[in-house]
């Protein structure tokens, strides 16, 4: 899967998870959006594992602060 | 607003079915469910949490699956409080006061003292509100089982209350229920797969089983749906019980033990579907199980009907169970049926059957458990001779037994209220909380009747509620008599004891009865307006000036000269 790939599930996780009308064509900054609170976090981060199977660490979750970092988080657990 | 025409009807029906696989899943998928918007009408909820952890992560998944149960809620979400200190705040309104605490934080706490103190909180939320409560259970072993078992003891105190069983998410889950990462991060402990998990539970279970009607009836199709092959290709011996088909059977059977009817609704021929109930000894479901059997080669929509009729249900109460997609479309388009489920997998269809909104979590009476038996001597009833009323009465030896404000049957008052569409006068649909009020109060009592003749016990078969207003009137509040005592002619002497009973201890001379015209409740407008001495053609209250005192509680029944 390339980073294009990955980039276009992600967005369009956030999409489903911050109800938004359609996956964000930029990169998202979690500070920037204010929906995205430490509630909808954990909700990303559940739909995240569930979309790519993969799990992230307690760490992982703390720092993913935009799908930048998420896409990086999912393209680390897959290479391994 | 107009009536939706009924090709809409069939294309929500339809929609509803293409859900089916994702709503009814053994693990559904976060990604397939928060695109789903219903396309059909739903019942808006106002549900008030009083709770100590986040919900938001069930709450965020419940849409799909309330909506598969034609709901929707919007949440009140209070502040985080380990003291539940807004259970003794004013209701808000709200249909739906919900429970919702981590007991883990109160770990420390002896389990006893802890259920002492949860139940004067929700005494004092019940004392603010009619609403049904819903409390959370504690999941987990050792102390949180020993709080369960109190809080079931505190569900069967407090009237309209229900518990959930949160703690068979965890049992099924195992060490998966929790996921010690989203603690610190999320405020919760519980996993991604158990909020899902928990929110199919709500939306299908927990809340319609507070909310929305009850499923009364199953209409069951037999080839690939009971089995695995085609009677009338394979025969009786050829069709095939598969290990996923007798545990199918089995939940079939389960169900009617709980009170919901069964029906067969086969294009068959009647004597090779006889033969193969007959032969086929392995089948857990036996000929008998069916309250109805509608066999024969017409369109299935008129099988459901006439099954239902046989049952005395509407159709609107039964839910097909059919592998065959056309046929589910056909009566989609025939009847109005209140749910389809497509059969296409015997597992599958037993799961869905354990999830399917309006089947599980009511209170059980006693009168569930009598349903089934009950309509099969309505057959034999049927065939008494009928020349003579009284004749008729005394064949049956049909005995009624009234009971004032009989707290144990709270579950029975509220059920009838609520699943009673022919024979209720006012379509009031009180919960048990009001019930309840109205047994407290001294100016307010509740006459329950129950009937029992030589062919069956039907138990309690009806409820007059009613409280002494000015000038010695009974204002009946309530009033509906099950379907179950229809067509005996029974229920007028019913009635009249129990209002006659009624007038009695409120001293009354007069009475005054409820109306509110409903679809289907014309049994008890035609009853009304023979009392009223007029038509009873629009909602308001009927005096009833032929009723008159009764003292009786138990009485052999006879018609009234």
């Amino acid at each position: 899967m390339t980073r294009e790939e990955v980039q276009a599930r992600v967005d369009e996780v956030l999409a489903l998870v911050l109800k938004l009308p359609a996956p964000p064509q930029q990169p998202l900054v979690r500070a920037d959006v204010d929906d995205w609170d430490s509630l909808s976090h954990v909700e990303i981060i559940y739909a995240v594992e569930e979309s790519f199977g993969v799990a992230f660490t307690e760490e992982e979750m703390a720092s993913l602060d935009g799908s930048a970092t998420i896409v990086d988080a999912v393209e680390r657990h897959c290479a391994a | 607003m107009s009536s939706p025409s009924p090709e809409s009807g069939v294309e929500e029906a339809l929609r509803r079915l293409e859900w089916q696989p994702v709503v009814l899943a053994d693990a559904p998928r976060r990604l397939d469910l928060l695109p789903l918007t219903p396309s059909w009408p739903t019942r808006q909820l106002r549900i008030r949490v009083h709770r100590n952890t986040p919900l938001e992560y069930v709450t965020s998944l419940l849409p799909p699956f309330l909506a598969y149960a034609g709901l929707s809620a919007t949440f009140d979400h209070g502040d985080y409080d380990d003291s539940l200190s807004s259970a003794g705040t004013p209701g808000t309104g709200a249909d739906v006061e919900l429970v919702w605490l981590d007991f883990d934080r109160y770990r420390s706490a002896d389990p006893l003292a802890l259920a002492d103190w949860l139940r004067e909180r929700l005494r004092s939320l019940r004392a603010q509100t009619l609403a049904p409560l819903l409390v959370a259970d504690w999941p987990g072993g050792g102390p949180a089982q020993e709080f369960n078992r109190e809080l079931e003891l505190i569900r069967e105190e407090l009237p309209d209350t229900a518990v959930t069983d949160l703690s068979a998410v965890a049992a099924r889950l195992g060490d998966a229920f929790l996921d010690p990462r989203t603690k610190d991060l999320g405020g919760t402990s519980m996993s991604a797969r158990a909020a899902v998990l928990t929110a199919q539970r709500m939306g299908l279970r927990w809340l319609p089983a507070l909310v929305a009607p009850r499923v009364k009836g199953l209409a069951v199709d037999l080839d690939n749906t009971l089995y695995d092959g085609v009677l009338g290709e394979d025969g009786p011996e050829g069709v095939v019980l598969t290990p996923g088909h007798e545990a199918l059977q089995r939940t079939l059977r389960g169900l009617r033990e709980d009170g919901v009817l069964l029906a067969l609704v086969s294009r068959n021929e009647p004597e090779d579907v006889d033969d193969l109930f007959a032969r086929r000894t392995d089948f857990p479901l036996r000929m008998e199980d069916f309250s109805a059997r509608a066999v024969g080669w017409g369109a299935k929509s008129d099988g459901v009907a006439a099954a239902a009729e046989t049952m005395r249900i509407s159709t609107d109460a039964v839910v097909l169970v059919d592998d065959n997609a056309g046929e589910l479309a056909e009566v989609a388009a025939g009847v109005g049926v209140c749910g389809l489920l497509h059969a296409a997998d015997p597992a599958a269809t037993a799961r869905a059957l354990d999830l399917f909104p309006g089947l599980h979590g009511h209170a059980r009476t006693e009168e569930d458990s009598l349903r089934a038996a009950d309509l099969a001597a309505s057959a034999h009833r049927a065939a008494a001779p009928t020349g003579d009323p009284d004749a008729y009465l005394a064949s049956l030896q049909v005995h009624l037994r009234l009971a004032l404000d009989a707290r144990d049957q709270l579950p029975r008052m509220a059920a009838l209220a609520a699943k009673t569409n022919q024979f209720n006068t006012a379509l009031r649909r009180t919960g048990q909380a009001e019930f309840a009020g109205w047994l407290d109060a001294d100016d307010a009592h509740v006459v329950t009747a129950a009937l029992a003749d030589r062919l069956s016990d039907s138990g309690v078969v009806a409820v007059v509620a009613g409280r002494r207003g000015p000038e010695e009137r009974l204002v009946v509040e309530e009033l509906c008599v099950s379907c179950r005592a229809l067509g005996r002619g029974v229920e007028d002497v019913l009635l009249s004891a129990a209002v006659g009973r009624l007038m009695e201890v409120t001293e009354a001379g007069t009475v005054s009865v409820p109306y509110t015209p409903g679809p289907r409740n014309e049994p008890a407008r035609a009853w009304l307006a023979t009392h009223a001495r007029g038509p009873c053609l629009t909602a308001g209250r009927y005096c009833c000036p032929g009723m008159r005192r009764h003292a009786a509680r138990s009485s052999p029944m006879h018609r009234s000269p």
